[in-house]
């Protein structure tokens, strides 16, 4: 509903997909936000933070999962674009709720479009019963989107080949080579670094897949942090290279703004690799964890456009690139005590 | 006091009086209050209530000390009951007289319940609520994908396949070869349709159903491509037996039939009651008492 909270364009000024429908204006109370807030609110930088709280305290606060959900307060499940049912009753469909204000303080005016669709969990378990899912969020073996049913696997290991990767059961690999997503890694067998298997399959329904991302973030011996985005693997790869900077080419966009509509005829329904950290550093604490992104699909302002025959205004996002965050995989030096 | 004497035939209100009185009895034996009005004793059985709810949350006995603070929160909230009542302060409170008719209407489902419903009866409210308790269709099949992304032409990919999966009995190892990669199984046992249409999408799940057994066909289209498919078993949508769902009808059952009885019982109670209108209701306004007693009976969902 507000954005999602994975990090902030400031900070990682170098992911160009780091601003998904980003709220920064203040908070539910109409206070503004200053600067200094963001550092302490996004998922990424607290990651980062539990590598360096580790060093000192000897335990790492911020070790989570990731997770997605509705926040809507509608009693609806609706996450998706076209059904949008927003997140209160003050904002269920109608011609002018793009307009009509959210949030209306003396310092703060947020329009009802500034609000996102809503997200999903995934969960990881043995069975669908209530022990097995708990089970697994207790071992954070989840993911989240922001609405998609996107499928989303994500192993860790010394181990794993690109052979690992032609297979409709990843999984199986993944297991027995690997840990899966929320899962730790310590004590690099010598010369090896980690290989991660990473696959997605796309929702029936929705778009298909523009790429997986790998985000690495790690303290250094000067005890600084740092992050760093990978594109591991991409659909139309024949055709699309990274430029001479490594920067991969937008994948392009099939949105028919008028008609809400868009073709699955970019990107790929499936995307599978076995990634290697190119950078590794086995006396360095990090984590790992992927992204998928979506082609550009309509956003629910374009469904709602179309559907009520309203003109919204210039500044009004019409499409979204939805995507899927996998919890992380920690590697340690050494490993840890308890 | 015509109104209550009629009540009083109620036979109904006898089951509830006859309920309440072994409550009261109850809390005779155990509360401890007695006749004279300021008294307050405090009974070994109420001293091993309040140690039991302790231990419930902590999971432990609690100690001399923590006893004696639930003992003397117990004497403060009973001086103060006791007092807030003498004072009246009970009427017109809003949370009090709501939570008072939420007690009554418990008591009301806790009638409901003791009804044993018959086989018939059962039947019939499975039989209204076809679409709630219909059976799915069933597929089991076997799938083959072909990826829109790897081929430029489908189709002539599809018709090439098929015929060599046509030409006679092609066991599952040998399908699972064809085609190219996905996570999606190829050989999927009996799903229901809405477990179809969950991973592969409406449109292929709506096709899927159209299709004959025993043959490979297609490209049926889903959200990820072209699939070939052979239907290896089929079972039909049906109505279940009623021992089938049984549990699962008694429980809607039983949800409309305490629906019911509380709206019937409130309907009773208020035909006893004379309603005043001190000023006349402007008909737009529908929502009165007298207007709810007679709105049609909605089915509960």
């Amino acid at each position: 509903m507000k954005g999602d909270g994975e990090t902030h364009p400031t900070l990682s000024p170098g992911d160009e997909f780091a601003d998904f429908d980003t709220w920064d204006q203040s908070n539910l109370a109409g206070v503004p936000k200053k600067p200094e807030m963001i550092q302490y609110e996004y998922a990424r930088e607290a990651l980062k933070q539990g590598l360096k709280l580790e060093e000192e305290l000897g335990t790492n606060a911020f070790k989570y999962g990731l997770v997605g959900g509705t926040d809507t307060h509608t009693a609806l499940s609706t996450a998706e674009e076209d059904n949008y049912f927003s997140k209160t009753a003050a904002q269920e469909p109608k011609p002018d709720r793009w307009e009509h204000p959210f949030l209306d303080t003396p310092q703060v005016k947020t329009p009802g479009w500034k609000l996102t669709a809503a997200g999903w969990t995934g969960v990881w378990a043995t069975k669908n019963t209530r022990e097995a899912l708990w089970d697994a969020m207790k071992r954070k073996e989840t993911y989240s989107t922001t609405g998609p049913r996107i499928m989303v696997r994500f192993f860790g290991g010394f181990d794993f080949t690109a052979e690992d990767a032609n297979s409709r059961m990843p999984a199986e690999a993944g297991y027995d080579k690997g840990v899966p997503m929320g899962g730790d890694l310590h004590n690099a067998p010598k010369g090896k670094s980690p290989t991660f298997l990473v696959a997605a399959l796309k929702d029936a329904y929705s778009g298909n897949l523009d790429r997986i991302q790998v985000i690495k973030g790690w303290l250094d011996k000067k005890g600084e942090l740092h992050e760093k985005v990978y594109d591991v693997v991409w659909g139309d790869a024949d055709k699309r290279k990274p430029n001479a900077q490594g920067k991969l080419p937008p994948v392009g966009n099939t949105v028919n703004v008028k008609e809400a509509t868009w073709t699955n005829t970019i990107g790929a329904p499936e995307l599978i690799t076995v990634w290697k950290d190119p950078d590794f550093d086995p006396n360095l604490s990090a984590f790992y964890y992927a992204r998928v992104i979506e082609i550009p699909t309509p956003r629910w302002t374009a469904y709602d456009a179309k559907r009520f025959n309203v003109q919204m205004s210039k500044e009004v996002p019409m499409t979204t690139q939805e995507r899927a965050y996998t919890s992380p995989i920690w590697y340690q030096p050494s490993k840890p005590k308890s | 006091m015509s109104v209550l004497g009629k009540i009083m035939r109620e036979p109904l209100l006898h089951f509830l009086l006859l309920g309440g009185g072994l409550f009261l009895l109850y809390n005779m034996s155990n509360g401890g209050r007695v006749d004279k009005p300021n008294t307050i004793v405090v009974t070994p059985g109420k001293v091993k209530q309040l140690s039991a709810n302790f231990s419930r949350t902590w999971e432990r006995l609690p100690t001399e000390q923590e006893l004696n603070g639930l003992l003397t929160s117990y004497l403060r909230d009973e001086v103060f009951y006791r007092e807030a009542i003498a004072l009246g302060l009970d009427k017109d409170d809003n949370l009090i007289r709501r939570r008072m008719r939420q007690k009554l209407e418990f008591i009301l489902e806790d009638i409901s319940v003791l009804v044993d419903p018959t086989d018939e009866a059962l039947t019939r409210y499975m039989q209204q609520h076809e679409d709630q308790f219909r059976l799915q269709p069933q597929i089991a099949f076997r799938q083959v994908y072909l990826s829109p992304d790897k081929r430029q032409d489908i189709k002539a990919a599809a018709t090439k396949i098929l015929a060599s999966l046509n030409t006679g009995e092609i066991s599952e190892q040998q399908s699972a070869q064809l085609g190219d990669q996905i996570m999606l199984e190829h050989a999927f046992k009996l799903s229901s349709q809405s477990d179809i249409e969950r991973r592969f999408g409406q449109v292929f799940a709506r096709q899927l159903l159209t299709l004959p057994s025993g043959v490979w066909s297609g490209p049926v289209v889903s959200g990820y491509g072209g699939h070939l498919v052979l239907v290896s078993e089929r079972v039909e949508g049906r109505m279940p037996t009623l021992a089938e769902v049984r549990e699962e009808v008694q429980r809607d059952w039983l949800f409309e039939q305490r629906n019911a009885l509380k709206e019937s019982t409130y309907r009773k109670l208020l035909e006893e009651y004379e309603i005043v209108m001190q000023e006349p209701m402007n008909p737009a306004y529908v929502s009165g008492p007298a207007v709810a007693a007679t709105r049609p009976e909605t089915a509960p969902r």
